[in-house]
């Protein structure tokens, strides 16, 4: 694959955006009274050479990576699904249903995980049907059924599914029989996120149903015009995008927390949009960015701890990336520029 | 007529160059003089620079090389504020007025109160007719243009630049903005009137620069049209267009403005049809897929079957005369008229049994014209029926085929080109003789 | 119950020389020491870090919590101190990692909800020492603590009882869950043993910090004409509801006075300083082991805050008349007769509950009017 100049100006651009936001928080760790390089250096020591950091960290990223990949298909359609929240909290809950209600033994893992994806396609699918049937924009949708699945999620673990033993908000832990195993020494999803990428690669780029997503995406008008099937497009976007956060849920439920809580995800699916959005919707960019940026936040907590930084303070790291993304598309006008002038 | 003899001109662009991040160079070496109330032609064929040109000069795009002076001073214009702040304001091709609001509160919003109160003073001082309190969507364009053209002024532009105003303008509405420009030049006011259509340029301007592959091919008055003809265009194509009229029932024009009920009919030929039925709308852009190259702009269209997608794309490119660096290159990166030819191309070569084009030549020059019309007779003859939209008379004539007069969703009995009574399609057009 | 002789023991076997004068009390030499972690040893620096659950300014949970680090980083001169504030619960993992990696050696988490993620790293980490405030898993390097809130809450009962005019008295509680019942059992009946006729309603907002819910309970409370409320949240909102609506209210974990100058009766404070202290020391000296702190009035991790004049003189002696009882460890608030609104009978006339029961405690006594999920 050949790089064109507006690709490699669109890499350099984004290499740039991250460069500023890392340099504009260098300032804000400096008035802390922090040292900059000391604290990301022990950032990175933290969250990629220390063995346990390591593990924590691609568990993020592998839950990042999955949901951000079922977003990158939908954003390539242009529909923008807010949900994945909702749809990874439902994802786990339906695991958990197959887990403390139906009591499936058989297959260990596999049933609750699927059935934990299948739950977050068809509550992705939703939005899917109002938007195909009805026109109702998916950006609403979306985004108020995150409230529902929430409240769901309360409502079992405060009250159905409370662990009876102690009476906390909090689901009894899951029998060994349903946990996933893990691979060479990480979650499982890990290996699951880096069999997705490809797979969805090739779904994007070289099936037709990729193609007609991305013409979507492009302009809904050609793709009326070329007769194409809504329904599979916007209904089948949403559902693999849900499909892929369901199964996050899930796996987050059955490889590494094994239980539920009321803050069952801390905001994953709204990260995994900006994840998304840095990796330019592409499903190989994804897994780098997903890792890169679990990075980040698994090491956030180091800066709190060097340079005394609250960390509520990472949140303005996080904005300020997405601020230099957003304007990342100004950037690659100046450097094109510049790259003629030389 | 009236700029000749002024002392200083109010605008020189001097030696502007312009090359693109592509390497495309749309304008070497442009110079071009404006002086103080003076509508100033600028005409050449698509592709042949015109909007680089002005986009220069309205700070949208950076030269690679020139200079410009404002009133014989030095000056960099950087952006469109600049250029406002000199008394530069352009109105471009596109309508950029917000649809649903009216005239006035569209400039209201942007310029604030003050601006509306200059209008105003403008609209009593020189009796201008404009509609000022109708939402822009209802309007013809013709007035949106002169709307338009009202905003710019009231921003307190002293020269403003039409982009193309009339390729979508029918013959009535162009005489209204001729006069509104000429009015507006007796106050003082200086224009730049960009256009394909020579004999407009001919009646409106006082002076014209004709570009030419982005070179001035003639700079100077408007007397000798034929001498124009000629260096607009590189050969004689537009000649032998006017010349090649055939008679055919396969081809089926309708002429009438659009909004005449034009859809409904096009609807009616898009089904009932065997083979595949090639389809231009009325806005090519929908049509298209920004962002994708050619090869798949063709793909996608005829997607689910047994094409070699590439051989078709190198051959539309070819016979429609399509200037592109390759055919993986986006399509968004053509010049409008490139992209046009490219689509209606696309639309011709796939067709089986029948085709609709609605307006395929809108916005084209002469040249393009002509072989959009050959390509046309080409499907004719392999046995493609051709349902032919068209605003323009002139076009339907020249075109030849069977030709109905749409008005008001009535559809009048079709005539062969070559008998068609002049005078009475132009009545039906403006809904008189209709029994 | 006998925490603090323990303490002393200890403490006299292995390191008068070192923290000398601090205690200075009877030193009887026979004890077990603990040879499991002692990470610090011989060193000169103890580091101990705080993982919090909210910020640091709530001004109730975490705010009280800090107030300890603050009373230990000052007085014992061989500590360093480090806090980690905001923590989501399923995020403490990472966080303890990162502290253990920049040389923090014991670790005190302070939400229930960090409970696994400590077990797990004790087992990662067995060279390190680490606390958990709220939970009942421990392992050998894993210790747990709480203090015996419910023996200031009878006493502000107390209180409550005395002042309430409708006999109706509000809580605004958090989860359903054995502490916040056994804080409103307390609560009820220090309230009824000045006055019998109280009866006690209860609103669950199920969050230990959500201001906009505990204002819609207490205002809700107020609507049925409670007159005082209790509460279990981590922000002062209750009492500022109170003071706005002209009843009264309490502090809760730390002092709130200020959120109601006319509102607050009395508080009930935690001093976690003390358990601190004490973990710290031990630390240091090398003698520390995994166990189960559960500090009342007794070993000084609970007081009440100054009793408004609002409480007629008699109560407010009597208040601090079983205060002292309680300094003393000669009075424990649940004691027999005990019977539940369902009426069975927890205890006999006579019987002090059990640890264990206390800890399961899933039952209101008779007069406490509301939902209980899960009740037994
Ligand atoms: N943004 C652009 N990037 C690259 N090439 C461009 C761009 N805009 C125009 N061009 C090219 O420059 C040439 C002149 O275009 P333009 O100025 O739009 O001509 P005109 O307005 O006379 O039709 C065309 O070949 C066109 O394809
Ligand atoms: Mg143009």
């Amino acid at each position: 694959m050949e790089l064109s100049p507006m690709q490699i100006y669109r890499g350099v651009a984004t290499i740039l955006a991250v460069s500023i936001a890392v340099a504009v928080y260098s300032g804000v760790i400096i008035l802390y009274g922090g040292d900059p390089v000391e604290a990301y250096t022990k950032m990175f020591r933290n969250a990629f050479l220390d063995p346990y950091g390591l593990r924590e960290t691609m568990r993020l990223a592998s839950a990042l990576g999955i949901i951000s990949l079922g977003l990158s298909i939908v954003f390539r359609a242009g529909l923008w699904n807010i949900g994945a929240e909702g749809q990874y909290v439902l994802g786990g809950l339906a695991a958990g249903y197959v887990v403390y209600v139906l009591g499936l033994q058989q297959g260990g893992p596999l049933a609750p995980l699927l059935i934990g994806a299948l739950t977050g396609g068809l509550y992705a699918a939703i939005p899917g049907v109002l938007r195909w049937r009805l026109g109702v924009n998916e950006v609403l949708t979306t985004l108020m059924l995150n409230y529902v699945a929430l409240y769901l999620l309360y409502y079992v673990v405060y009250g159905v599914w409370r662990d009876p033993q102690t009476g906390f908000p909090v689901t009894p832990e899951i029998p060994g029989a349903y946990r996933l195993p893990e691979v060479g020494g990480f979650v499982g999803g890990l290996a699951i996120m880096l069999l997705i990428a490809p797979a969805l690669y090739y779904l994007l780029f070289h099936t037709r149903y990729g193609f007609k997503l991305r013409v979507y995406g492009l302009n809904r008008e050609a793709a009326e015009y070329a007769g194409y099937d809504r329904r599979a497009i916007i209904v089948g976007g949403l559902f693999i995008s849900g499909l892929l956060a369901g199964l996050a849920g899930a796996g987050d439920f059955l490889g590494s927390y094994y239980r539920l809580m009321p803050r069952f995800s801390s905001g994953l699916g709204y990260t995994a949009i900006i994840v998304a959005l840095l990796a330019y919707n592409h499903p190989l960019i994804v897994p780098i960015a997903s890792i890169l940026f679990a990075g980040f936040l698994y090491g956030s907590y180091t800066l709190a701890i060097v340079a005394d930084i609250p960390t509520e303070a990472t949140y303005l790291m996080t904005g300020l990336l997405l601020a230099m993304l957003v304007s990342t598309q100004y950037m690659e006008r100046w450097i094109g520029w510049l790259a003629r002038r030389l | 007529m009236t700029s000749q003899g002024r002392s200083s001109p109010l605008l020189k662009a001097r030696n502007i160059w312009v090359v693109y991040s592509d390497g495309t160079v749309a304008n070497k070496g442009v110079s071009l003089t404006l002086y103080e109330g003076e509508i100033h032609g600028l005409v050449g064929e698509n592709g042949a620079g015109k909007t680089s040109f002005v986009h220069v000069l309205y700070g949208v795009v950076r030269p690679s090389a020139g200079e410009i002076y404002i009133q014989g001073v030095k000056t960099r214009i950087a952006s469109p504020q600049d250029a406002r702040r000199h008394g530069i304001f352009m109105v471009p091709q596109h309508n950029v007025l917000i649809p649903t609001l009216t005239g006035l509160d569209n400039i209201r919003l942007s310029n604030g109160a003050e601006a509306v109160d200059r209008v105003y003073r403008l609209v009593d001082e020189l009796g201008i007719d404009v509609d000022l309190d109708t939402p822009v969507e209802r309007l013809e364009r013709g007035m949106v243009k002169k709307i338009e053209v009202l905003r710019a002024l009231a921003t307190g532009a002293k020269i403003v630049i039409l982009d193309e105003p009339t390729s979508v303008m029918s013959p009535v509405e162009v005489e209204d903005l001729s006069r509104l420009l000429k009015t507006l030049r007796g106050a003082g006011y200086s224009f730049i009137f960009i256009s394909h259509r020579l004999d407009e340029v001919v009646e409106i301007c006082d002076r014209v620069t004709v570009l030419r592959d982005g070179q001035v091919a003639y700079s100077g008055g408007v007397d000798e049209v034929e001498k124009l003809y000629r260096l607009m265009f590189r050969g004689e194509e537009y000649l032998e267009a006017s010349s090649m009229r055939r008679i055919s029932p396969m081809l089926r024009v309708f002429l009438g403005i659009e909004g005449n009920g034009q859809e409904e009919l096009a609807r009616k030929y898009l089904s009932g049809s065997r083979g595949f039925t090639g389809y231009v709308p009325g806005n090519p852009y929908s049509a298209m897929v920004p962002g994708m190259s050619l090869v798949d702009n063709v793909r996608f269209r005829v997607l689910d079957q047994d094409i070699d997608y590439e051989g078709l794309t190198l051959r539309i490119v070819r016979s429609y005369e399509v200037v592109a660096r390759d055919i993986y290159t986006p399509i968004d990166r053509l010049s409008g008229g490139n992209m046009q030819r490219f689509i209606v191309g696309r639309e011709v070569e796939l067709s089986e049994d029948r085709c609709v084009l609605m307006y395929p030549t809108r916005g084209l020059d002469m040249r393009s014209m002509a072989l959009v019309h050959r390509r046309v007779w080409d499907a004719v003859e392999r046995g493609c029926e051709v349902i032919y939209f068209t605003e323009d008379m002139e076009e339907a004539l020249m075109l030849g085929g069977m030709i109905s007069v749409v008005y008001r969703g009535r559809v009048s009995e079709p005539v062969s080109a070559d008998e068609a009574d002049v005078d009475r399609l132009k009545m039906l057009m403006s809904g008189i003789g209709w029994s | 119950m006998s925490d603090r002789r323990e303490f002393i023991k200890v403490f006299g076997a292995g390191v008068a020389g070192l923290a000398g004068g601090y205690l200075a009390g009877a030193l009887s030499a026979e004890s077990k020491v603990a040879e499991v972690p002692s990470p610090a040893g011989e060193k000169d620096v103890l580091r101990a870090a705080w993982i919090y659950i909210s910020n640091v300014e709530d001004f109730g949970w975490t705010y009280a919590h800090d107030l300890g680090r603050r009373y230990v980083a000052e007085r014992l001169d061989f500590l360093e101190t480090e806090y980690v504030e905001s923590v989501p619960e399923n995020e403490s993992l990472p966080v303890i990692t990162q502290l253990v990696n920049e040389g923090y050696e014991v670790i005190f988490t302070t939400s229930f909800g960090y409970m696994d993620d400590t077990i797990e790293a004790g087992k990662r980490y067995p060279d390190r020492i680490f606390m958990h405030c709220s939970g009942y898993k421990r392992r050998e390097n894993v210790g747990t603590y709480f203090v015996r809130m419910y023996q200031p809450f009878y006493l502000t009962g107390l209180a409550a009882g005395a002042v309430t005019e409708s006999n109706k008295l509000g809580y605004v509680a958090a989860h359903p869950i054995p502490e916040v019942i056994r804080h409103i059992n307390a609560f009820h009946l220090g309230a009824r043993r000045v006055n019998p006729d109280v009866e006690t309603y209860v609103i669950w907002i199920n969050a230990w910090f959500n201001p906009e819910a505990a204002r819609a309970a207490a205002e809700q409370l107020i609507g049925i004409g409670c007159d005082v409320l209790a509460f279990t949240e981590d922000t002062p909102t209750v009492l500022q509801v109170a003071e706005e609506n002209g009843v009264y209210s309490f502090s809760h974990y730390s002092d709130m006075s200020r959120y109601g100058p006319n509102a607050h009766l009395t508080g009930h404070l935690a001093n976690w300083g003390v358990i601190y202290e004490d973990v710290l020391i031990r630390a240091y000296t090398g003698v520390w082991e995994s166990k189960d702190y559960w500090w009342g009035f007794y070993e000084g991790a609970v007081e009440i805050s100054p009793i408004s004049d609002v409480v007629p003189e008699e109560v407010k002696e009597e208040i601090l008349r079983i205060r002292d009882l309680m300094v003393e460890n000669s009075f424990e608030p649940f004691t027999g007769p005990l019977v539940d609104r369902r009426g069975r009978v927890r205890a006999e006339p006579g019987r002090q509950l059990t640890k264990s029961e206390l800890l399961s405690m899933k039952w209101f006594l008779e007069g406490v009017v509301g939902d209980l999920p899960g009740e037994e």
